[in-house]
């Protein structure tokens, strides 16, 4: 699997650096002020828990199509090229996890004034499972699309369905009293589409041809 | 460059007589190095075991010989080896498609004994 | 040290109700340049992918010295099957760059050889940074035998190199090639259409036909069964008599014969009033398999 893994991180860690430079430039406008007023950007502001996930999944949709036909066409075995892309993808979650509670904490720590948490701090332990669970879907979206165009399509559906059960979490999770069941709900449900389109991860790669 | 090769005999069989005629005309003298299987392969763009088989053909009559780790030379006596082998071919590569183009063209042995003889005076004038 | 034959055993792969590769069986010893001739349609890429796990088969075995090459790391190591570039991938166009393709070979193939692929750049001259869509078909090509030659993979297959490429740059390749080939003991398999040029390059050709290897020897060995006997047309069906007729022309009283045969059976042909005259590689192929129509 090392080969494999020395092949996707060359594409994997641009989804980490992305992450990084958007948290930078937020973090710069929520330092001038930026959060307090309704400038353009704190819409983006009030995305942050969304991005890692928006940036894993279209790299993951996209690379279905192109990464895995290259590695197979240069002798990577499906299994080792399955294995990194799981690694790598748990990995950035992780790290892009990490810097989510930097930059949810840096405010407060450099004590700014006036600036608004983007997300309740319950919400951090929910993250990373969620993330990951839009990335399988949207990993195995880009992996039907190369046999059916259609399904293709469908499972990048799913994925989004996955990414707004993110969106809604990050913002009912405080009100466990107001919402009830919902939460564990919404947890739920993209868990269970994540592991469903893990399986269907498996199946395409396993009998994938080069493209 | 494929050059002097044609298409009508195979490849290695022209090589074989490629280099017969080399050492007839002396660009190989005896006991001198021919080309290697690579050099050959790289002047006419052909398999080296497509050269090999041509050398080898040469080494099995005796034409060329190999030495251990060095290549294949001219066998002492070969252009004479060469001459001979013609010779023996002689008769059925040239006389007998001559006798039978003449006779289908309705010439008799004598009418075609004169032509050869005109032939040899005329090959003998300067 | 080149021990890996690749073999195929009781090949079979069908798209759907087409079934292109029937029982299929080859044996492709190490160290020597085969040629794959088949027409347009009768499944080369797809038995070479077969042949190099790449794609799927519903039946039958593949091995490279021995050992399954199915998503068996080590014996796809040995292996290099280089292929047409896609120009689009899924609908939209292919915005890698020639280098990103070069790191990936640099990290699958053990044996990469980075100095030989710099220099290969250059003569090609090809830009690392350009990306595939911007490319002329032939410089596509040039990319496909750069990572073919530069893998330095014991076994290295080329899926129609030349496709693009003009005469002076196909002659170029052949001599790539034969160079690369004397350097090493690498096993090139080529395949083409494009039959008569690259007959002198290969060591043994093989014969793709309806699912099927036809043929599988060495050039010469193959080329030397056949002849054209020409002359009046009865002349010729008694001088054919004995010999296995693949194909005639008439025109008029001229009859032109196809004919293979054995040594001594061809050597009789001489006693007859007929012309002679032998077949190049390409002739062989179109008398064996250019019988009907066409590309599928």
């Amino acid at each position: 699997m090392k080969n494999a893994l020395r092949f996707l991180i060359r594409s994997h860690w641009p989804v980490v650096v992305s992450f990084l430079i958007y948290g930078g430039v937020m973090m710069a406008y929520a330092a001038t002020g930026g959060t307090r007023s309704d400038g353009i950007l704190t819409t983006y502001y009030y995305l942050f828990p969304l991005v890692p996930a928006l940036f894993l999944s279209i790299f993951q949709f996209s690379s279905g199509t192109a990464y895995l036909s290259m590695a197979l066409s240069m002798g990577c075995t499906r299994r080792a090229y399955f294995g990194a892309n799981q690694v790598l993808m748990v990995l950035s979650v992780l790290v892009n996890w990490v810097l989510t509670a930097l930059f949810l904490f840096l405010p407060q720590w450099l004590g700014w004034q006036g600036v608004e948490p983007f997300m309740p701090a319950a919400a951090l332990p929910l993250l990373p499972l969620v993330t990951l669970a839009v990335g399988e879907c949207s990993s195995a979206a880009g992996l039907l699309r190369r046999e059916h165009a259609v399904l293709g399509v469908v499972c990048y559906g799913v994925a989004f369905v996955a990414l707004m059960c993110l969106a809604v979490l990050v913002q009912v999770v405080k009100q466990v009293w107001l919402w009830g069941d919902l939460p564990a709900i919404l947890l739920s449900v993209s868990v269970i589409l994540g592991v469903l389109c893990l399986v269907v991860e498996v199946q395409q790669t396993r009998q994938a041809v080069v493209r | 460059m494929r050059g002097t090769l044609n298409e009508q005999s195979l490849i290695y069989q022209q090589i074989a007589a490629m280099l017969e005629d080399d050492i007839l005309r002396g660009v190989y003298r005896e006991e001198e190095q021919v080309p290697s299987t690579n050099e050959l392969s790289r002047a006419y763009n052909i398999n080296p075991a497509t050269a090999g088989k041509g050398l080898n053909l040469l080494v099995g009559e005796g034409i060329l010989y190999k030495r251990r780790g060095l290549g294949m030379f001219v066998a002492p006596g070969a252009a004479e080896k060469v001459k001979e082998k013609r010779r023996a071919a002689f008769a059925a590569r040239y006389v007998a498609p001559m006798v039978r183009e003449g006779t289908s063209l309705g010439l008799s042995g004598a009418e075609l004994l004169e032509l050869v003889q005109k032939a040899l005076e005329e090959g003998e004038q300067p | 040290m080149n021990e890996c034959t690749l073999r195929a055993a009781g090949l079979n792969k069908s798209y759907g109700t087409n079934h292109v590769l029937r029982d299929l069986d080859v044996v492709l010893e190490p160290g020597k340049i085969y040629g794959l001739i088949g027409r347009n349609g009768a499944g080369k890429t797809t038995l070479l992918g077969c042949l190099t796990g790449q794609n799927t088969f519903q039946s039958g075995e593949v091995t490279c010295g021995g050992e399954k090459v199915w998503e068996n790391r080590r014996a796809l190591e040995r292996i290099c099957f280089s292929r047409e570039l896609p120009e689009t991938v899924m609908g939209s166009r292919n915005s890698q760059k020639i280098g990103h393709y070069l790191n990936a070979a640099m990290v699958f193939f053990p044996n990469w050889d980075q100095k030989y692929a710099e220099a290969l750049l250059k003569e090609f001259n090809l830009d690392p940074k350009k990306k595939i869509y911007a490319l002329s078909r032939g410089q596509r090509s040039m990319v496909t035998i750069l990572i073919a030659l530069a893998s330095k993979a014991p076994v290295t297959i080329l899926d129609e190199p030349v496709s693009g490429l003009d005469v002076v740059m196909r002659e170029r390749f052949y001599q790539l090639l034969l160079e690369e080939f004397s350097r090493s003991e690498r096993t090139f398999v080529v395949s083409t259409h494009i039959i008569e040029e690259a007959a002198a390059v290969f060591e043994e050709v093989l014969f793709l036909d309806r699912g099927q290897i036809i043929e599988h020897a060495p050039v010469d060995e193959l080329v030397d069964q056949f002849r054209y006997v020409s002359g009046l047309a009865e002349e010729v069906d008694r001088a054919c008599t004995g010999l296995t007729v693949l194909s005639t022309q008439d025109m008029g009283r001229r009859r032109t014969a196809a004919v293979r045969g054995g040594e001594k059976a061809l050597a009789e042909l001489s006693s007859y009033d007929v012309d002679v005259a032998p077949l190049n590689l390409q002739n062989v192929f179109v008398a064996l398999c250019g019988q009907e129509h066409p590309q599928a």
